[in-house]
């Protein structure tokens, strides 16, 4: 058998459009382990050919070979967003090349991106200025409406939102002692909640995991470009995505400290935001009609409830950051009602 | 507000400290012909415990001169030659390829991680044998192994973060862009690079992955 690399070689040589070769040989790779990525996370694999200077592909391959999955539900939300939105997907997301198997594990492979990842943004000079964040926002949310816009159908596509939305609630029963209060709320958030799907007459895709670490600088245009789809779904509420990008922005302005301290100073920052960032970026994303974007409260806290399960529910075990999730989803319990 | 977490499983697995992402540098084999050699280490060992990684033989440094079985297809040394159990003459290290290349079946493969020798700051703390890429192609060589390829890893063995090729483009990419800890001599070599060129600084690279097809 040949060393995986070369095999890797082997597919991304044999990619072609009209009948023309994609790429010429030879093929190199850099193998990126991602930072502080965990076990369960993908490795990913730029390559480049023999004509040009940057990476001309990406290829995700799974640490764990039972966590293809992720890269099978990226490669077909990849190819759902193609066809809903055309050639001008091209402006918002990598373009999936091709999802196979190679040496008993999955390889999704998509068009390399060129740009600035926003992991970078510092912690301090920018998530401490108001002005910067607020400028970011709008643009996210107005390319978020964009995505969602022209991936909206008519609702038979959506998932059953309701009961997941239940099993969520119930993990997060299991994996964290709440106060009386806590459990209050939770009952509460999946009432109203599933009160306001009803509502809901079509579907959109949503990416399941909308922060600015998964947000490209486009080193051509400038533009946002999104990446990591591995959490992406058809849901009637664009909840999960439009707050998610704060809340995660938030985070990132907050230390190393404790977990419990880390909620509370991200909560100061949220509030801090409600004067400007917020309104500002909830004015940038618009407000659906025929689809639910929740208020700011009740989809700040099921974002929090979200995030603190999914490690558990998608691969069976607790990650560090969960319990910050549920810290900041007490902290969440005070936030006005509009 | 009172609560701690219950966890589903154990602790995550310990990747941060051990990354095993040079597995992907080698051909997939069955667990019970994938070998790994490595100085005792706790830490290590409870990662791969963790990760549950198709390792099935763990042959000390001591059993391996006794074998005498051609039985791995795959034997990775990610930390690289033992100081303490190989001598530092380059006749040593050959010997020492020599014995694990016949362990290793015809077809089969040996990665050897090691450090820059230029590295004097690490390899001063390190257990393990420092090189060049030149030295450990030559050695690999003499031992009879039919070819061997270098790869680039930064920042370190424990962590590499990226494995690339050497190849200009994948160096400066590489050096480009985001570590989570850009250690001083990374943007040290990014500077350099100005000076000397992108395909000489391959030689100044922190630490490297050598694989060997028997």
């Amino acid at each position: 058998m040949k060393p995986f690399l070369d095999e890797l070689s082997d597919i991304a040589l044999s990619l072609s459009e009209g009948g023309h070769k994609l790429f010429a040989p030879p093929f190199h790779w850099v193998c990126l382990a991602n930072g502080d990525a965990d076990f369960q996370d993908n490795v990913i694999f730029f390559g480049f050919d023999a004509r040009q200077t940057d990476p001309v592909l990406a290829a995700k391959v799974p640490r764990l070979a039972k966590n293809g999955w992720m890269l099978k539900t990226e490669y077909d939300h990849l190819m759902d967003l193609w066809k809903c939105m055309g050639a001008a997907a091209v402006n918002y997301v990598p373009r999936p090349y091709g999802f196979t198997a190679l040496q008993d594990r999955s390889v999704l492979m998509i068009s390399y991106v060129p740009g600035e990842s926003l992991t970078r943004l510092s912690r301090k000079s920018f998530w401490g200025d108001s002005g910067q964040v607020a400028e970011l926002a709008r643009e996210a949310a107005r390319m978020l409406r964009d995505l969602n816009r022209q991936t909206a159908r008519p609702i038979e596509h959506a998932q059953d939102t309701a009961l997941d939305l239940q099993n969520k609630a119930e993990k997060f029963r299991t994996l964290f002692n709440l106060t009386r209060d806590e459990d209050l709320a939770l009952s509460e958030l999946v009432r109203n909640v599933n009160e306001k799907l009803k509502t809901a007459r079509q579907a959109v895709l949503i990416q399941g995991d909308f922060w600015h670490g998964n947000m490209i600088r486009d080193k051509k245009r400038g533009k946002l470009m999104f990446v990591d789809w591995q959490f992406a779904r058809w849901s009637v509420d664009v909840s999960m995505d439009v707050y998610f990008f704060l809340l995660a922005g938030a985070l990132s302005a907050t230390g190393s400290g404790p977990v419990g301290e880390r909620a509370k100073e991200a909560f100061r920052l949220l509030r801090d935001w409600r004067k400007d960032v917020i309104p500002e970026y909830l004015a940038g994303y618009g407000r659906p009609d025929d689809y639910v974007l929740l208020p700011q409260k009740s989809g700040m806290m099921l974002c929090c409830l979200e995030k603190a399960v999914r490690s558990a529910l998608e691969f069976g075990y607790s990650h560090p950051d969960d319990l910050l999730w549920r810290s900041l989803f007490a902290e969440l319990l005070q936030w006005p009602v509009e | 507000m009172g609560s701690q977490p219950q966890p589903v499983t154990s602790a995550p697995p310990r990747i941060f400290h051990y990354s095993l992402d040079w597995r992907f540098l080698l051909p997939a084999a069955e667990a019970q012909k994938t070998c790994l050699l490595f100085e005792e280490n706790e830490d290590f060992r409870q990662t791969l415990e963790q990760v549950r990684l198709g390792v099935a033989q763990q042959i000390s440094f001591s059993e391996l001169r006794d074998r005498k079985d051609k039985s791995v297809q795959l034997l990775a040394m990610p930390f690289g030659l033992p100081a303490a159990r190989v001598g530092r003459g380059q006749q040593d290290r050959v010997q020492f390829y020599v014995s694990l290349r016949r362990l290793i079946d015809s077809g089969g493969h040996l990665l050897v991680g090691f450090n820059n020798s230029l590295n004097l700051r690490a390899n001063s703390r390190s257990l393990y044998r420092a090189s060049s890429p030149r030295s450990m192609t030559d050695e690999l060589r003499q031992a009879g192994f039919r070819s061997a390829r270098i790869y680039g890893a930064m920042p370190s063995l424990q962590i590499p973060e990226y494995i690339f090729d050497i190849d200009p483009r994948a160096i400066h990419f590489a050096l480009r862009n985001r570590f989570r800890r850009k250690p001083t001599v990374l943007h040290a070599l990014r500077l350099l690079s100005g000076a000397i060129g992108w395909k000489r600084i391959s030689n100044f690279l922190p630490c490297y992955f050598a694989v060997a097809a028997a």
